[in-house]
């Protein structure tokens, strides 16, 4: 590395690590102070500091509470999805058959559209006046008459099916790539020694898609626990709140509470809730090794 | 153990065709190596030996019986690859135990025959490790161990020597050896070293191109290749090939091109052209039949140049340039020469092996 | 047999699970609302018809017919579509301009990280994933607030510099990786050659790097064009500045015209479809998910 180099990287680099610092950092220390005052989206200019009010208010709020195990939950069946589906998917896109390039584009094509459009699609797929699933079952004569399917008991598991519709595309595209790790041979092996699809998966594929299966639940669980914008779309939140997710909670506290500072104090609760959970997980997933 | 035959065993994928019409038997307690080029099908025929993969046509017999239908987990057979497989979260107790832990024997019976395994192959310090903690040579023998804890009725080997270090290497061919002739399980190993072949095998298979070249013992392949393929494949350095036509004149028959000319004895005459009349030849002469002198010899020797010299200590390799082509010549270990130096070569006519250009195939 | 014909199973079952979603809404664009509500549904749209696209743009081939209520006759009144189409041309402009100042931006800076080695890489690194773990609705509100005190809210650029924050450093990071998995040994001989470290670049480097340079650019494009809180609360309350996404919803929200409303979603998601066949054979290459990518080369 010589002198030059170095200068020009420095150049290239730094001005845009500096920008990426800021605009990182703006939103923590903004969101933080916002978080101990009692600021109000009408009148910016005039707000109270509160210390740790917003912080004890949002542990005696039973919406919040509410919200927080609709958020458990939701990220509970999100990840579970997802797992399964995107370890399903590449699979079958690791074997080698006609038409496997098609089906790779098809697979990837969910990822593209946005979490907005996807809880669109989710509704209408839904709708209980014309939706194409009640139209489906009805055909097949599995239901008579249309159902509403999203309910306060199935609505959450419905987003939560959708919202894996939408990332499980891109996770299984990572568990690909560590499943085009497994060295031939090791199959081959497993084969010769006999071993049952369930072994050959526990003792072959899983030690080689373990890291990245990580790295999904990681994703996952940071994605949907902080997923808002489907169940905008999808459920509007309903109904009575059954997909109030804590981050949805937190939106309409500053969206039409105008509550900027309690918002803020509970988004703080739902970061630290991600970060403890993706700790517990590289926990979970790493001590075997020691 | 089990006598192995195939017949007229085929493979393609796609519009490839990996093994073609192959056929061939292998006795019972033999070493039997099937070496070739990469891509010429021996792990394709192996893995179809083994089960891996269908043939697209043909017979696999284990004895007397056709196994084609029976999946690789009940041929009572064990395999060592080149990647040694294996399972990367067992220890190695937990991997040579494996194969018998799948078919449920009793844990006492389990217990003792990995330990036997292992102190076979000198590796019982090594069973509470994992395969991570290992080099290439103790995963070698945990793959070995692993293979021979069943004591299944045939090995098959593909390619187990490629992926530990040279040195290490020549210690495990003569081990390999000894375990199999102590074993007495019938073993096919697949390679693509022909000094591993020339060194192990009871018989071997040359392959090319899906197709069985050659087969016969080893020093029988090296002294008689049957073809071109054959000839420039084994042995090092390979064979040399000297373009050339066969003509008579005055009761003498003479085999040459503007270069060089070596005359024939009259019953070898005889038979090329029966065989091959009026064909261009190829003349095959092993490095170790090629002599070299700065002064001119007696008999047939001809001019060349000298192009490069390799001393290799116990001996040097002498190229010389004959018109636009390089051929290879073995000499003592003190032959001294500069490049460029014009030299006189004369050719070993017990070490002239005489091939039909067209069609390849051995013809005196 | 059994093998394949799972397998075969599962491909079907996959191809079905990933396009379904996007079926039901192509087919409820394509019908009249009569059809659309019929009992039961038509899983195969009935008398289709592409006039609800046409509608959405203010214009209607069936002139007269049974479509044009009094719904319909109030969104024209109130200059709605008008909204609409400027919308969309409004997120035209804004994607391009973020995908250009994104690539601008993080080429050189993702080539230098993944290609020197350069003294607190890692800490650099480490900012620029840490725009990946906040929560977003943890950044919208501040943002919204900084843009309200500078009263840029409505305006374009505050939308801009929002999805600016977000692409950045996400396509820096892609990028990182990106180069540093490309083949170095014809750069170091370029350099040996006595080419410029920007000749190197150019004739060593950016020949290979250009189809993976060009789908990262197609997914610099595809984040503005498919976010939706920043659209949303940064420019929906003006006329003029609403990009497409921000004035569907509220659009929709008001005026409940199902088929209307599934084919105003079917122009969003055209572009997410011809970018998932662009970046089909990338995705992988690019390790747009795999953080360890970065680190470890």
């Amino acid at each position: 590395m010589n002198l030059t180099e170095q200068k020009i990287a420095f150049v290239l680099v730094v001005p845009l690590i500096a920008v990426a610092f800021f605009v990182n950092g703006y939103p923590i220390v903004q969101s933080f102070w916002l978080s101990l005052t009692d600021t109000n989206l009408s009148d910016l200019a005039h707000y109270n500091f509160v210390g740790a009010d917003n912080y004890v208010n949002g542990l005696n709020d039973f919406f919040f509470q509410r919200s927080a195990i609709v958020s458990i939950r939701f990220v509970a069946e999100t990840t579970a999805m997802v797992a399964v589906a995107s370890i399903a998917i590449a699979l079958v896109l690791n074997e080698k058959f006609r038409g496997s390039g098609l089906l790779k584009v098809i697979v990837i094509v969910p990822w593209a559209i946005s979490e907005y459009a996807v809880g669109i699609l989710g509704g209408f797929f839904l709708n209980a006046n014309f939706g194409l699933w009640n139209g489906v079952l009805t055909n097949l004569g599995l239901i008579k008459g249309n159902t509403n399917w999203l309910t306060a008991q199935m609505a959450l598991d419905w987003v939560a099916i959708f919202y894996t519709w939408n990332i499980a595309p891109l996770m299984s595209f990572f568990i690909l790539t560590s499943l085009q790790t497994v060295p031939e041979d090791l199959y081959k092996m497993s084969r010769v020694d006999g071993a049952s699809p369930f072994r050959r998966f526990r003792y072959v594929t899983f030690p080689f898609i373990r890291y990245a299966l990580l790295i999904v639940l990681v994703l996952t669980t940071m994605a949907a626990g902080s997923a808002t914008v489907i169940m905008y779309s999808m459920t509007l939140g309903g109904p009575g709140g059954a997909t109030q997710t804590a981050t949805y909670y937190s939106f309409v506290q500053f969206l039409q509470k105008r509550q900027l500072g309690y918002g803020a104090a509970l988004s703080w609760y739902i970061f630290i809730f991600l970060i403890a959970t993706t700790m517990l997980y590289f926990y979970l997933l790493t001590r075997r090794r020691k | 153990m089990v006598r192995v035959r195939l017949e007229g065993v085929s493979k393609k994928y796609g519009s490839f065709l990996a093994v073609d019409k192959s056929s061939f038997e292998v006795d019972d307690k033999e070493f039997f190596i099937i070496l070739g080029p990469s891509g010429c099908g021996k792990s394709t025929t192996l893995n179809i030996i083994a089960g891996l993969e269908e043939p697209a046509e043909g017979k696999i017999y284990f004895d007397e019986q056709v196994v084609n239908d029976i999946p690789p987990e009940k041929r009572d057979i064990a395999m060592v690859f080149q990647s040694f497989a294996l399972y990367p979260n067992l220890s190695v107790n937990e991997n040579i135990a494996f194969p018998l832990k799948i078919r449920k024997r009793p844990k006492e019976e389990v217990r003792r025959k990995v330990q036997e395994a292992a102190e076979k192959l000198r590796i019982a310090h090594l069973l509470p490790k994992r395969p991570y903690q290992l080099s290439g040579g103790e995963r070698q023998r945990v793959a070995l161990a692993r293979a021979i804890v069943r004591e299944p009725k045939l090995f098959l080997l593909d390619e187990p020597l490629s992926n530990i270090d040279a040195k290490l290497r020549v210690h495990m061919r003569a081990e390999l050896i000894a375990l199999q002739k102590d074993l007495k399980i019938t073993t096919i190993y697949v390679t693509h070293d022909q000094v591993e072949a020339m060194t192990m095998a009871d018989r071997v298979l040359v392959m090319n191109q899906g197709k069985i070249a050659q087969m016969g013992k080893p020093l029988d392949v090296f002294r008689k290749p049957a073809n071109l393929f054959v000839a420039g494949f084994i042995g090092t350095p390979p064979m040399n090939f000297f373009p050339c036509t066969m003509k008579t004149s005055g009761g003498k028959t003479v085999l040459g091109d503007t270069y060089f000319s070596v005359t024939l004895d009259p019953a070898r005459a005889r038979t090329v052209s029966e065989k091959a009349p009026n064909s261009e030849l190829v003349l095959g002469v092993r490095p170790q039949h090629l002599s070299i002198s700065t002064s001119k010899m007696d008999g047939d020797s001809f001019a060349a140049e000298i192009f490069a010299v390799e001393p290799l200590g116990t001996e040097t390799i002498v190229d010389i340039k004959l018109g636009d082509n390089v051929y290879k010549a073995v000499t003592s270990a003190n032959f001294s020469s500069a490049i460029r130096e014009k030299v006189w070569v004369q050719i070993d006519p017990n070490g002239m092996q005489i091939f039909d250009k067209k069609t390849e195939m051995a013809v005196a | 047999m059994v093998r394949k014909s799972v397998l075969g199973a599962f491909v079907v079952l996959i191809a079905i699970w990933s396009l379904t979603p996007i079926y039901t809404i192509v087919n409820i664009s394509l019908m009249r609302m009569d059809n659309v509500v019929h009992i039961p549904g038509y899983i195969v749209p009935k008398d289709p018809t592409f006039n609800q696209y046409f509608r959405l743009f203010g214009s209607d081939i069936k002139t007269g017919g049974v479509e044009v209520g009094a719904a319909e006759q109030q969104f024209r009144k109130f200059g709605q579509y008008q909204g609409l189409t400027r919308g969309l041309i409004n997120i035209l402009i804004i994607a391009p301009v973020v995908m250009i100042i994104t690539m601008l931006a993080a080429v050189p800076a993702g080539y230098a990280l993944g290609r020197f080695r350069i003294k607190y890489r890692n800490a650099y690194l480490g900012i620029l994933l840490g725009s990946r773990a906040i929560p977003p609705v943890s950044v919208v509100i501040p943002y919204y607030f900084l843009f309200k005190s500078v009263n840029l809210l409505g305006n374009p650029i505050s939308l801009i510099i929002a999805d600016l924050s977000i692409t950045i450093p996400i396509i820096t990071w892609i990028l990182t990786g990106f180069f540093g998995s490309l083949p170095r040994d014809l750069e170091k001989a370029a350099r040996v050659d006595g080419a410029t470290m920007s000749q190197a670049f150019r004739y060593a480097v950016l020949p290979f790097a250009l189809p993976g340079l060009g789908a990262t650019a197609v997914l610099a494009f595809l984040y503005p064009w498919n976010e939706f809180l920043n659209a949303w609360l940064l420019t929906g309350g003006s006329v003029s500045g609403q990009v497409y996404n921000s004035f569907m919803t509220s659009f929709f929200a008001m005026q409940a015209v199902d088929n209307l409303f599934a084919s105003a979603v079917v122009i969003q998601i055209i572009p997410a479809l011809v970018v998932a066949a662009i970046l089909q054979r990338y995705i992988t290459r690019l390790k747009i998910v795999d953080p360890s990518a970065v680190v470890m080369t």
